[in-house]
């Protein structure tokens, strides 16, 4: 080997175990491009809430997190079509986690150049040969691509990321109200006694046919899907008032056609939303939470 | 007991047809013509694999020297959502809701021109047998319709499947009536498929494996249990496991371009295994799958 192509191989190996590779151009891809778990008992999708809630490790279930952050429930629905092979064809249970924001995300689509490393070509969206190249490119010769500035950020992530900030109340609120006033903003919400926008409506339309063709997809391969809304910190849950709840939570999961699916909210449970060593911000679980909420669950569903 | 296959000449075909992934070119003519003078008939490909002009060269070369003619062998291929010759940026095209081409075009003309591309790279007027190679969502049944005319047409002695589970064979039951006649999956002593092989075997469906010998070649099945049945009739792992195949009613598509391994693969129609013998294979059985299909057709 020439020592051009070590320093290439050793240039990608170092790029490939930095923040900018896990996090920024290709975040969450990893487990699916190292997964290889055949007879997989129970696996979670969702988004990023889904990706914080849940940790399997050490209990004595074959499960898997197949949660991404800022994951559409449509991209939900793609990761199952295409990873499902792996999960035990005589009976397995998929848990949905839906946030209170789910119900508009489903006009979203998977899209984003990450999915062509994770789907086959026929689940993404607007698909083309050639982006396909350039993102593969990018997978396996990062060296090419790599911003000259992400190493200021590597560097810190590498340093810094197992050192965890737990919040105060007070910054708990504060985040809690940053985080809602955010997403109004996102989804273009003003007044939730208003009808949502055309554009809300669509997705909200979107979200629940995506989701009923889940369940039904689950049901007709020996998967028993379960729907779930993961715990949040008081502080955020204080300001989903009951109209919120109305148009965000319930108009979604009144349209699952399947009233046999099981389905709890988490959203308040006294044993998570007012402890704050189980959360890292208002919002996502931190591990010792995942770990508890996670037990928790599959307590819930027999499957412990 | 397996259906009979046979050629257009009307000669049975052998209970073990030849798996030619990935060969191409002078090298897939080479291997068909040194298995057709070891007395294989059954060749097995896609339109996908880029090794149909190969095979396409070896039919032509065969019946230039007279020695075997096309009506003397059995081609399979299958209709995958990739082309032959085809580049690359046909990926995507073929049975995907989202692309121009499916929009814009009927089943049927996409199932015609792929088989006539087929024809075309064959050297030949007809196919014998032609599988769907995965069940594309949204276009098994429409695929199928067009095979069934294609069969009625004469340009295709054979429609069958590839890699159907019993739900997707009994939807096309379902739709149109017609059962596949023949379906290709991967059983192995460790990943028996016991429920798809009754199915199967039930309606009469003819099972073929491909990559039979795979797992013998990855030492993932214990020779050491089958070391007497191996002494007791003087035969390798390997003839166990494809004698394994036939007695469950598979017929075996093992590949190899080794001259002595086409000849041994071959070699297994002069002993039989006890029942006793194949559950004793069976019982290796754990589930294994060595490909992810849900990757390779999502939503199958």
């Amino acid at each position: 080997m020439s020592i051009n192509s070590r320093v290439k191989g050793l240039i990608t190996r170092i790029i490939r175990k930095g923040y900018w590779y896990n996090h920024i151009l290709f975040p969450d891809c990893r487990k699916f491009w190292d997964y290889n778990t055949f007879n997989t008992d129970v696996v979670n999708l969702g988004s990023t809430s889904g990706v914080n809630a849940f940790d399997y490790e050490g209990l004595p279930v074959k499960a898997a997190n197949w949660a991404l952050v800022r994951n559409p429930i449509s991209a939900d629905f793609a990761i199952l079509k295409n990873y499902f092979g792996y999960l035990n064809p005589e009976r397995s249970t998929v848990i949905i986690p839906l946030c209170p924001f789910s119900s508009l995300s489903g006009g979203y689509s998977c899209s984003e150049d990450r999915y062509y490393t994770l789907l086959y070509c026929t689940t993404i969206s607007g698909y083309t040969y050639t982006r396909e190249q350039q993102v593969m490119s990018m997978k396996n010769q990062p060296y090419l691509y790599y911003p000259i500035l992400a190493v200021f950020s590597d560097i810190k992530h590498s340093i810094f990321s197992r050192k965890h900030h737990e919040l105060t109340e007070t910054e708990m609120q504060v985040d809690a109200k940053h985080l809602y006033e955010s997403w109004l903003k996102e989804f273009s919400i003003k007044n939730f006694s208003d009808s949502l926008s055309l554009v809300n409506q669509d997705a909200l339309e979107d979200a629940a046919k995506v989701l009923n063709e889940m369940i039904s997809f689950c049901k007709e391969r020996n998967i028993v899907p379960v729907i779930l809304i993961p715990p949040v910190y008081h502080t955020l849950s204080e300001l989903f008032s009951a109209e919120v709840r109305k148009v965000l939570v319930d108009s979604l999961i009144d349209k699952v056609e399947d009233k046999s699916i099981w389905y709890h909210n988490y959203m308040d449970d006294p044993a998570f939303t007012n402890n704050r060593s189980l959360f890292q911000n208002s919002f996502l679980m931190n591990k010792k939470g995942a770990e508890l909420f996670t037990k928790r669950v599959l307590t819930d569903l027999h499957l412990l | 007991m397996i259906n009979l296959l046979s050629t257009k000449s009307g000669a049975s075909v052998p209970y073990v047809g030849l798996g030619t992934f990935p060969f191409q070119g002078r090298e897939m003519a080479d291997v068909v013509k040194s298995a057709v003078d070891a007395g294989y008939r059954l060749f097995d490909t896609s339109d996908d694999y880029r090794g149909e002009s190969g095979i396409g060269l070896a039919i032509s070369e065969l019946s230039s020297s007279k020695q075997v003619g096309r009506e003397d062998l059995f081609i399979q291929t299958k209709i995958s959502d990739n082309n032959a010759y085809a580049d690359e940026y046909l990926k995507g095209v073929y049975f995907n809701p989202e692309s121009q081409l499916m929009r814009r075009h009927s089943v049927e003309d996409v199932v015609r021109e792929k088989v006539e591309t087929s024809l075309y790279e064959l050297q030949t007027t007809y196919i014998d047998s032609l599988l769907i190679h995965y069940p594309f969502p949204a276009y098994l049944v429409d695929i199928w319709n067009v095979m069934i005319q294609l069969r009625a047409e004469g340009i295709v002695r054979y429609i069958g499947v590839s890699n159907f589970h019993e739900r997707h064979i009994s939807q096309l039951i379902e739709s149109t009536g017609v059962a596949p006649q023949i379906n290709e999956i991967y059983v192995s002593p460790i990943g028996t498929k016991h429920e798809l092989v009754e199915y199967c075997n039930k309606l009469g469906i003819l099972l073929m494996t491909y990559s039979p010998l795979m797992d013998v070649a990855a030492h993932r099945i214990p020779q050491a249990a089958l070391h007497t049945m191996m002494k007791k009739y003087n035969k390798s792992l390997a003839q166990i496991v494809l004698r394994w195949n036939i007695e469950r009613g598979c017929v075996p598509l093992p590949k190899t371009r080794n001259i002595a391994r086409l000849k041994e693969n071959l070699d297994i129609f002069d002993f039989s295994l006890t029942s006793e013998e194949v559950a004793q294979l069976s019982a290796l059985d754990c589930g294994y799958q060595y490909l992810v299909e849900s990757k390779i057709c999502p939503g199958l």
